[in-house]
């Protein structure tokens, strides 16, 4: 109850201001138009022209806009597009270096490409030469071996007619030198038995 | 008592030309400024407005012949202070100037539209410095401005299009019958010249009443204070009240004083870009 009481006192003093306040600004806004009214407008701001403060505005701004334009807006102004334009320039340019670049690399792949097969060319290539002439050594090595071989052979071959022509010779000239003997001496059944017995005994210890 | 709550010519005062600049005693107090002697009987009273004026115009050649010489190279400005010019120069450029009058035709404006908006924030934010004052509060220098947005604009257009061409673009085309167009003709053009004149001066009273209101709104607050101060019971909370008030309205006006230079600027740009293409 006495918090009630407390609050509505509060209360009535903040409205007591508030409605203080209002009368005032109230009143005092009709006291200015009141007065206004009996000056002749010395609120109104349409009615107090001074040709002095215009023609100095346009004197003053006249001025300063000729001493910004030659020597700061004008400059600004030109730096600023100048800059612009510089900054399009470089990315115009890095665009440009980057489609270069792009082409540059695409360029370089297909030639990586090309000289890795150009690669795996020469590697079979050569493996395929290498394999020729491994087989033609090979073949003529065959070849001079069947060669060497025959030749062997014919030789033996050779030596075997010689050995044999040879046998023949002597086997002629013992059977000569042997007829010859027997023809020599008489011979009976015995000594023709021993005789070609000692013909074969000469005959093998030849 | 309650008559004599606000003080008119206090709150006058505050937001009118003076001859005077009316300081604290520590800073000199009040100083009558000149009524300089030019030739015969013509002088010339120099005035508060024309102070800060000639200050505006030296704080903004101040402020952009460096940012000149420091991007004139190619080089981008270095230093927070630079660059937030740089984003204030270029915002207008590339969102104000350019889109209203078209980027091919918008080069030879761009720097009386800078120079335009530049002067008249600095002016605006002279009512936000103690003992100083909007000249933007003053008819004679929104008119003058809004006047020479005027000249551009003309002269733009007829520079664009051919002098004849500007002003026979004036009334659109029409198929009208002979009498009809005798008579149609003429009034269409009076009415589209005189709107455009009625544009332009709009363009004046808008800044002037922006910032006239705003500083009166914010001096009567402020005057509250002294209107109560024989009441010692009211005077505290009055204090309090109005001073919170101001200093909230003080935001707002520092606000309005970028937002109302934005549309000075836009709608010159605007015009300017009308001007150059017929109807």
């Amino acid at each position: 109850m006495r918090n009630t009481l407390r609050l509505t006192a509060s209360l009535r003093k903040r409205l007591t201001v508030a409605a203080f306040s209002l009368a005032a600004l109230l009143s005092g806004t009709a006291a200015l138009m009141a007065e206004e009214e009996a000056e002749g407008g010395g609120l109104n701001p349409l009615m107090s022209w001074r040709t002095d403060l215009a023609l100095w505005t346009l004197v003053v701004f006249l001025l300063l806009l000729a001493v910004l334009w030659k020597f700061a807006f004008g400059p600004i102004a030109k730096a600023l597009d100048a800059r612009e334009q510089a900054v399009l320039d470089k990315i115009n340019g890095a665009e440009r270096a980057n489609a270069d670049a792009k082409e540059l690399l695409s360029q370089y792949q297909q030639k990586l490409a090309d000289s890795e097969q150009e690669v795996s060319r020469i590697i079979a290539d050569g493996k395929a030469q290498a394999e020729s002439i491994g087989a033609g050594i090979v073949a003529s090595a065959r070849a001079a071996a069947e060669e060497e071989h025959q030749k062997a052979l014919k030789e033996i071959a050779a030596a075997s007619d010689n050995a044999q022509a040879e046998l023949a010779a002597k086997s002629a000239e013992l059977a000569t030198s042997l007829a010859g003997k027997i023809l020599k001496a008489r011979i009976n059944p015995e000594d023709h038995a021993g005789l070609i017995q000692n013909a074969l005994n000469e005959f093998s210890k030849d | 008592m309650e008559g004599n709550l606000v003080d008119t010519t206090e709150v006058a005062a505050h937001v009118n030309d003076a001859n005077y600049f009316h300081l604290p005693h520590f800073l000199g107090g009040h100083i009558e400024l000149p009524n300089i002697h030019i030739c015969g009987d013509c002088y010339l009273q120099i005035s508060k407005f024309m102070v800060i004026e000639l200050a505006a115009a030296l704080i903004l050649i101040a402020l952009f012949v460096p940012l000149a010489h420091k991007i004139k190279s190619g080089k981008p400005a270095r230093g927070r202070f630079w660059n937030l010019l740089e984003v204030f120069l270029l915002y207008l450029r590339d969102s104000v100037i350019y889109p209203s009058i078209g980027e091919k035709n918008a080069k030879p404006y761009v720097p009386f539209l800078w120079t335009l908006f530049f002067f008249i924030l600095l002016c605006n934010l002279g009512g936000m410095l103690p003992w100083c004052g909007s000249p933007t509060g003053s008819l004679a220098v929104t008119a003058i401005l809004a006047g020479i947005t005027y000249c551009v604009v003309i002269g733009g257009g007829m520079v664009k299009q051919g002098a004849f061409k500007y002003w026979a673009h004036q009334v659109p085309k029409m198929d009208l019958p002979g009498p009809l167009s005798i008579f149609l003709k003429p009034m269409i053009f009076a009415i589209e010249v005189i709107g455009n004149l009625i544009k332009h001066l709009v363009l004046a009273i808008r800044l002037l009443a922006n910032m006239f209101a705003g500083h009166v709104v914010l001096a009567v607050f402020l005057a509250f204070i002294s209107g109560t101060a024989g009441v010692l019971w009211l005077w505290p909370f009055v204090t309090v009240g109005s001073l919170g008030m101001s200093l909230a309205l003080s935001c707002l006006e520092l606000f309005v004083a970028f937002l109302q230079a934005y549309i000075f600027t836009f709608l010159a740009a605007l015009f300017i870009g009308m001007a150059q293409h017929q109807h």
